[in-house]
């Protein structure tokens, strides 16, 4: 035998791979686990990181928002302390006229006010506290005099003298203001200024055209700013707090080379609040704000910016700038130039579309920079009144963001990742290390065991093998008390039997033989008794066959019906039934019959012609009620029954078919319906009559169905003789296996499905007695 | 009462007032004779109860059909009796004329099993 056929190679093989499976699903399990483990603890890791960065963001933002609206915030109460000053000496100024005369004479905070020497403005010494500039416009020009500063404006300059002790101070302490300055109304609008310096120059050098009138210092500079102001006179809810009037401009680069700067004004009013009287203004230095945005760093390379919530980004350092994608634009306004990085103009999609937050929070997002993951945190520093260059004042806040990078908030996380990934690789080998050595080891044992195992099999195939060339001396060695040796002893001892036949096989064969011959000798014998008897029963059974064959339709009767395909079969028993079927023409229908009458014989041969000339009076005489018709036909019976004292009765059903519809009436065998699509339906006609020829009257007794035919529909009529044909071991064909045959021959035509129904049964039966005529109508829809 | 043979035996146990069918009726009309007599007098006997016991009948022709109904009938003209028939559905022709039977005795208990 080959080896690769024989029964060890084939268990080493089936031991062999079911180990190697089982340890390769073992091992896939536990990298696939490991895999798993280590994906779903690095979810949870990032839950956690992002949570904790978030967090961590948020609070650090929200301390930078306090620390920058805080320097803001103090410079705008020592400017509404310093306005507060003011306002009191304009709302008291009577009752201080004594104090205020004394100041502006007194030798310290006297004005000496000096016409330029061209004439342009007039100014002070500048070795007072404060220079104080009147513009050209503000200068008195009669005739060919020598310019002199008007007197309404000298008049006011004394009267806000005393503020050269409160200034000083305020501009030297505190937050970190460039300048800090008085402006009178527009018609006086000359400036109290410090630091002290040549003010009228520089402005003049700054901004040549200002100083000639019509202008004004308000509208030159700072146009609609006091018509801004001017539109809340008469709201009283706008004077309960006035330092809630502070007003900032747009951060701008200090026209004297102070760096960015954001200016802070807040208005004076007339003592009755009535009319614009002035206003103080502080150039606040944005620059400690801005160094310190420009060097916050966060994480690795995060960084802040500060923007207006115009989108105008103006603290944020180069880097992040670049990472922005900003771009630095320069708009010179009149003496004062303002930079603009606008969020909008970015080159970066996420930038151009960012939306500002609406609320308090902190918001954080995450956003794409250059192909880069980026979380983005905002907040949304406290709101002031801005001006923008128009008389539209607004509430404005300023926005502090914060970006960086996603990889340095995850780095933690993407090296818990790389462990678990190398842990599960190093898992994966020695899972495939085990995996090899397992399946050595287990090879082994299977080779040892199935030497042993197999051993007795290849004894026994290569006795079987001597016994088939007929040598019964054969041996097995079956000393293991498992199934193979149980198996080796077993047929150890068939051999020995079949050696025993073999040798007593003739004495078999005689003994045989002679019990055959008694058996023949019986059968003779008795062959020679029943010869008389058969010759007359032999004559009756040959009239009632004879009776019952007569009668039927015949093939051309049935192939006359143009709407139905009919086919009969009738094979009577040895002793004849009563088996009857007909098909006849009425004048409202085709009615088709089927019955069988009980008992066997000639008697039941003559009851059956009775039923069918009965059926075929009836039908002549036009009786179209099917269920007249049937009691009518039992009433007949029951008396020729009578009549000629024979103890038969009848099952009979009798089936109208017209237009499609067959209409059943009377009780015998189930009726078979098998549809076109081979869909069974069964009709029971035990509750559509009773036995005919048992009762007088069963008009009370009869019911009808109707069964809709539809073209390629097929019916079965059958009798008992079908249903209970035996086979030789006595069992009945029945009604399931008469309905498969039907359903598989169901395309054919009628005679085709009769013939192979037929053939079934006669199969079936076999050898076996036929106790009962075999009958059936197979009636077929024509399409 | 009893008439029986190698395949059937059916017999009346007049102290339950049972009749008893057990085996195979495939007898020509003829034969039923014995058991037609038998039936007879038990509907002779029978008071006001008859319990027909036929759960060990396991095939009854058409013929003996014809004689149980005849036997239901007469039973029917006495009209005192009050009949149970214990049969079983595992026999395909009890389930068919079982039915029969309440058509011609309609008070008749029949208990399938």
């Amino acid at each position: 035998m080959p080896w690769r056929h024989s029964f060890r190679t084939k268990l080493v093989l089936v031991a062999g791979v079911s180990v190697f499976a089982g340890l390769l699903l073992s091992g896939g399990a536990a990298y696939f686990g490991i895999a798993q483990l280590g994906r779903e603890a690095g979810q949870e890791t990032r839950r956690g990181l992002s949570y904790n960065s978030a967090e961590y963001l948020g609070k650090h933002i929200r301390n930078v928002a306090e620390r920058l609206s805080g320097e803001i915030e103090r410079a705008e109460s020592e400017l509404a302390t310093l306005t507060a000053v003011a306002q009191t000496l304009i709302d008291h100024r009577r009752e201080l006229t004594p104090l205020l005369d004394a100041a502006a004479a007194s030798p310290l905070l006297r004005d000496r006010m000096q016409i330029e020497p061209e004439g342009r403005w007039a100014q002070n010494s500048g070795e007072e506290p404060a220079i104080v500039t009147a513009w050209g416009y503000l200068l008195d020009r009669p005739g060919d005099a020598p310019p002199r500063l008007r007197a309404d404006v000298a008049a006011a300059i004394d009267e806000t003298a005393l503020l050269d002790l409160v200034m000083p101070p305020i501009f030297s302490e505190g937050s970190r203001k460039l300048q800090i300055y008085y402006v009178g109304p527009r018609e006086r609008s000359f400036a109290r200024f410090l630091p002290a310096k040549d003010l009228g120059a520089k402005i003049f050098e700054m901004a040549a055209p200002h100083n000639d009138p019509p202008n004004n210092f308000w509208d030159f500079f700072f146009p609609g700013l006091v018509d801004g102001w001017s539109a809340w006179i008469g709201d009283s809810a706008r004077f309960t707090a006035l330092h809630d009037q502070i007003t900032l401009t747009p951060p701008y680069d200090d026209a004297a080379g102070g760096g960015p700067v954001v200016t802070l004004f807040q208005p004076l009013w007339t003592a009755d609040r009535g009319a614009f009287a002035g206003a103080l203004g502080f150039d606040l230095s944005l620059t400690a704000i801005i160094d310190y945005v420009e060097g916050l760093r966060l994480f690795g390379s995060g960084f802040a910016f500060l923007a207006t919530d115009a989108g105008n980004v103006f603290a944020i350092n180069p880097g992040g700038a670049r990472r922005m994608g900003l771009s630095l634009t320069t708009s010179a306004g009149q003496g004062v130039s303002r930079f603009e990085q606008l969020l909008k103009d970015s080159s970066e999609p996420a930038i151009q579309g960012l939306a500002l937050p609406t609320g308090d929070g902190t918001t954080s997002t995450e956003l794409t920079l250059a192909g880069h993951p980026y979380v983005l945190t905002l907040v949304r520093l406290p709101p002031f009144t801005a001006w923008a260059g128009t008389a539209e004042l607004y509430r404005s806040r300023w926005v502090v963001g914060f970006i960086v990078p996603s990889e340095e908030i995850y780095a933690a996380l993407d090296a818990a990742d790389a462990a678990v990934t190398a842990s599960a690789r190093r898992v994966l080998i020695s899972q495939i290390a085990i995996t090899l050595l397992t399946l050595a080891l287990v090879m082994f044992g299977v080779i040892l065991v199935s030497r042993r195992l197999t051993g007795t099999l290849v004894q026994l195939a290569r006795a079987a093998g001597q016994i088939s060339h007929k040598n019964y001396e054969v041996h097995v060695e079956a000393e293991s008390a498992d199934e193979i040796g149980q198996l080796g002893r077993v047929f150890n001892q068939m051999v020995g039997e079949i050696r025993q036949y073999t040798a007593n096989l003739e004495g078999l064969v005689q003994q045989r033989t002679g019990e055959l011959e008694r058996a023949n000798r019986e059968i003779i014998a008795l062959n020679e008794r029943l010869a008389e008897e058969n010759l007359r029963m032999g004559a009756e059974l040959d009239v009632a066959r004879r009776l019952q064959l007569m009668v039927l339709p015949g093939e051309g009767e049935l192939a006359a019906f143009s709407e139905l395909d009919l086919a009969g079969f009738m094979s009577p028993a040895d002793e004849v039934g009563g088996d009857y079927y007909d098909v006849l023409q009425g004048g409202h229908a085709v009615k088709i019959a089927i019955g069988d009458v009980t008992g066997h014989g000639l008697e039941s041969g003559v009851l059956m012609l009775m039923v069918q000339t009965a059926v075929r009076t009836l039908l002549a005489s036009d009786e179209a009620d099917p269920r007249r018709f049937l009691a009518i036909i039992n009433k007949v019976l029951y008396q020729n029954i009578a009549r000629i004292r024979v103890d038969r009765t009848m099952s009979l059903a009798l089936l109208d078919y017209r237009d499609g519809l067959l209409t059943v009436a009377g009780q015998h065998e189930e009726i078979i319906v098998i549809r076109a699509g081979g869909e069974v339906e069964r009709v029971d006609t035990m509750d559509l009559g009773l036995p005919i020829g048992l009762e007088p009257e069963i008009a009370d007794f009869i019911e009808l169905a109707q069964v809709k035919l539809e073209p390629g529909d097929l019916v079965a009529l059958y009798t008992d003789g079908i249903t209970e044909a035996e086979d030789p071991a006595g069992a009945y064909y029945g009604v399931d296996r008469m309905i498969d045959a039907l359903r598989a021959a169901r395309a054919g035509s009628s005679a085709q499905v009769r013939d192979a129904l037929i053939a079934d049964v006669m199969k079936y039966i076999g050898a076996a007695k036929i106790h009962d005529d075999i009958t059936t109508l197979i009636i077929k829809r024509r399409a | 009462m009893e008439v029986r043979d190698a395949t059937y035996r059916v017999w009346y146990h007049a102290e339950t007032r049972t009749l008893f069918f057990e085996g195979t009726l495939r007898l020509s009309t003829a034969d039923y004779a014995p058991i037609s007599r038998l039936l007879d007098q038990v509907v002779e006997l029978a008071a006001e109860h008859l319990t027909i016991h036929m759960l060990e009948l396991n095939f009854l022709n058409s013929a003996g059909i014809n004689s149980l109904y005849k036997f239901a009938i007469a039973l029917r003209k006495r009209a005192t009796t009050q009949v149970t028939v214990r049969g079983s559905t595992a026999v395909a022709w009890q389930q068919k004329s079982l039915g029969n039977l309440k058509k011609f005795l309609p008070d008749i208990i029949i208990d399938v099993q």
